[in-house]
């Protein structure tokens, strides 16, 4: 089996070729540097094996931040039987770069022009011969989206892999000679006829438009949360009836079954694991792809623009914009994310303020609470007032970490230097697909992997007596008076703790805690309807909805961050500081709502 | 005329000179192509005035307008 190295600049479709060629399912967004875990794959060719491992994307071998490092070093090691250079037609010269000096390191090299479709949009035309003489590589053009010119790649792969192709590379003349020397060779392989402005150009006329650039940022968002909110809603009622009507008929099947059994397996099981999935599922299988049609269009990189300036101030960088916008999705996602900061400040400070951003976990619940608060007002309120809610999470990310930037850390010079990529045309379907079938998948894995066991702790706390009630119902009690200094509530707090492992589990707990266990006689209602008619005020709603946005990372995203520092101080601090957050403000907000 | 790229005018053109700076912003300028002799043309600035945005090698880059106080050009 023949090993080949995926390099390439970030953004030049690497990954794309990569899924194209392995038929790996693996998510792509269109911003610098996102392919952070290597990725292995395989395929099949002519009777031969050859496996695929796909290079964090970099701009050069002498890499300076840790995944182009990883690039730089494997390349250099010669581990691989060849390297699969990947460039960008649109942008020739600077793909040249990284691809002379690949050459210049190791003898097996094909190169792979890819986007020939948007370079001939853009009107440009490569000479491949001259460019092949030029590099002293074999040169093959691909469109890894359509999948055009992959047999012939395959077969040139083949005949790299054993020994067959040309090797004869250029004069190396002193350092740096890799850059004159591609901006010459570009000048005489590329030509350009058209010289109309791009569709990318047109269209950051107006998403980086002095006044229009920052309400076109929270329009997007508004549309988002408006989708998802909206769409959400007849899906979760569906869930809902089908899953209390199964629910009916398995209640009846257990009938001659003792009561021990039929609370196993209902109130510890079925409910906790249904519900979970009633009310996450949608909105979270509906949020993540839109996100992810966002990211793929190449809209992110300009949000780290727009917002740079903003976190240099306090002393963050662009960067953490989109490591904020990958905790949306998961905080631990976030967390991983802040590989692609340079300074160790810079990471550490992004690690450590990524939870105070609300994952998909913690929205739907957000969701919810509002709507017991707004009682039944239309959706685009509701989504309106989760803009707000996110906005108010990026404001204090921005305190915090002007707070955190002078205290933690070691003082080093960030440089901010982005690229910001062209505008893709997404496969919408295709991403929709594919993000809406993970999302389902990860939702229900999770609902069985985490909801059960907890359900069943639950339903077994609950069912061990004690002096007044059981040992859940004595626990919230514990909580009470701190649960009301934070206007929450003893049983919210309870199933915030016992929520720790997965945020999309606190509001179900709550449910089971104020249920007692009279699930299996009970008819279920929305969680919503259930709350509100266990007594949840409108006060307490505020309150567990801003504790709900600021507390404790799940301990997922915990032995993440754990994992990323090495530090067990840091990992406490990252545990201490949303939640610090949130005590303080629930504590203000109580107070106000009680004068 | 020399001027920094942090003084660089939208839609103007202009050769990048050898950039000041300590060795880690050079290197990282070095990585993007950013040495001496590079053409270079700013397409805009953001809303809050930094970061601006340059026309280099055929790509889009952003650049902190501090940053840009540290590197010289001669404009076209």
């Amino acid at each position: 089996m023949s090993l080949v190295a995926l390099v390439g600049n970030p953004n030049v479709g690497k990954s794309t070729l990569f899924n194209a060629l392995t038929g790996l399912k693996q998510h792509t967004g269109n911003w610098p540097g996102k392919t952070v875990d290597l990725a292995v794959g395989q395929y099949t060719f002519k009777g031969k094996t050859y496996e695929l491992v796909d290079l964090p994307g970099t701009y050069s071998l002498q890499g300076i931040s840790a995944e182009e490092e990883i690039t730089g070093e494997f390349v250099r090691s010669e581990t691989a039987d060849g390297v699969l250079v990947v460039c960008d037609a649109t942008c020739l010269e600077r793909s040249l770069i990284l691809a002379l000096q690949v050459i210049s390191y190791v003898p097996r090299v094909l190169v792979a022009v890819n986007l020939i479709d948007e370079a001939q949009a853009m009107g440009l035309t490569i000479d491949i011969d001259k460019l092949a003489a030029g590099l002293g590589v074999p040169v093959v053009e691909i469109c890894g989206k359509d999948k055009k010119g992959l047999d012939q790649l395959q077969e040139k792969l083949r005949l790299l892999a054993e020994g067959y192709l040309f090797y004869d590379p250029p004069e190396r003349i002193g350092e740096g000679w890799e850059i004159a020397y591609a901006e010459e060779l570009c000048s005489c392989v590329c030509f350009r006829e058209k010289t109309e402005a791009t569709l990318t150009e047109k269209l950051d006329r107006i998403l980086l438009h002095s006044l229009w650039a920052y309400p076109c940022l929270l329009g997007l968002l508004l549309l988002i949360l408006w989708l998802t909110i909206e769409g959400a809603n007849y899906p979760s009622q569906v869930l809902q009836w089908g899953f209390s009507a199964f629910g009916r008929g398995l209640k009846s099947l257990l009938e001659g079954a003792p009561p021990w059994c039929l609370g196993l397996v209902i109130d510890g099981l079925y409910e906790p694991v249904t519900r979970v999935i009633s009310v996450m599922l949608p909105p979270m299988a509906i949020f993540f792809p839109l996100f992810t049609l966002l990211e793929d269009f190449g809209y992110l990189p300009r949000v780290a623009y727009l917002l740079d300036e903003g976190f240099r101030r306090c002393g963050g960088c662009g960067k953490q914009a989109l490591t904020m916008s990958m905790g949306f999705g998961c905080n631990a996602v976030g967390v991983t994310g802040c590989r692609i900061m340079e300074s160790p400040r810079e990471r550490l400070i992004g690690i450590l303020t990524n939870a105070l951003v609300p994952c998909n976990g913690r929205f739907p619940a957000l969701i919810l609470l509002m709507g017991i608060c707004v009682g039944d007002l239309s959706p685009i309120l509701q989504a309106v007032g989760l803009t707000i809610l996110v906005s108010l999470s990026v404001l204090i990310t921005l305190l915090m970490s002007r707070f955190l930037h002078r205290r933690v850390g070691r003082g080093e010079r960030s440089i901010f230097i982005m690229e910001l990529p062209p505008y893709r045309k997404p496969k919408v379907g295709q991403v929709l697909l594919r993000s809406f079938l993970d999302r389902c998948l990860t939702i229900l894995g999770r609902a069985v992997a985490v909801a059960a066991p907890m359900g069943l702790l639950l339903w077994v706390l609950q069912e061990l007596p004690i002096e007044r009630g059981n040992l859940l119902s004595g626990l919230a009690e514990l909580l009470e008076v701190p649960g009301a200094v934070l206007g929450m509530g003893g049983t919210m707090l309870l199933a915030f703790i016992l929520g720790s492992p997965a945020n999309e589990l606190v509001l179900p707990i709550a449910l089971m805690i104020l249920a007692g266990g009279g699930w299996s006689t009970a008819e279920s209602t929305a969680t919503g309807q259930m709350l509100s008619d266990f007594g949840l005020t409108v006060g307490q709603c505020i309150c567990t909805m801003t504790f709900m946005l600021f507390h404790w990372p799940c301990t997922t995203t915990l032995w993440t961050i754990y994992k990323e520092t090495k530090r067990i101080s840091q990992t406490l601090l990252a545990w201490f500081l949303p939640t610090a957050v949130g005590v303080v403000l629930c504590l203000i907000i109580n107070l106000i709502l009680h004068l | 005329m020399e001027i920094f790229l942090s003084e660089l005018d939208r839609g103007k053109e202009g050769v990048l000179l050898a950039p000041m700076g300590d060795k880690v912003f050079v290197g990282r300028l070095w990585q993007f192509g950013l040495i001496e002799g590079t053409k270079i043309r700013c397409i805009g600035i953001a809303p809050m005035g930094s970061p601006m945005l340059f026309s280099v090698r055929g790509m889009s880059l952003a650049l902190r307008k501090e940053d840009c106080k540290e590197i010289p050009v001669i404009v076209v």
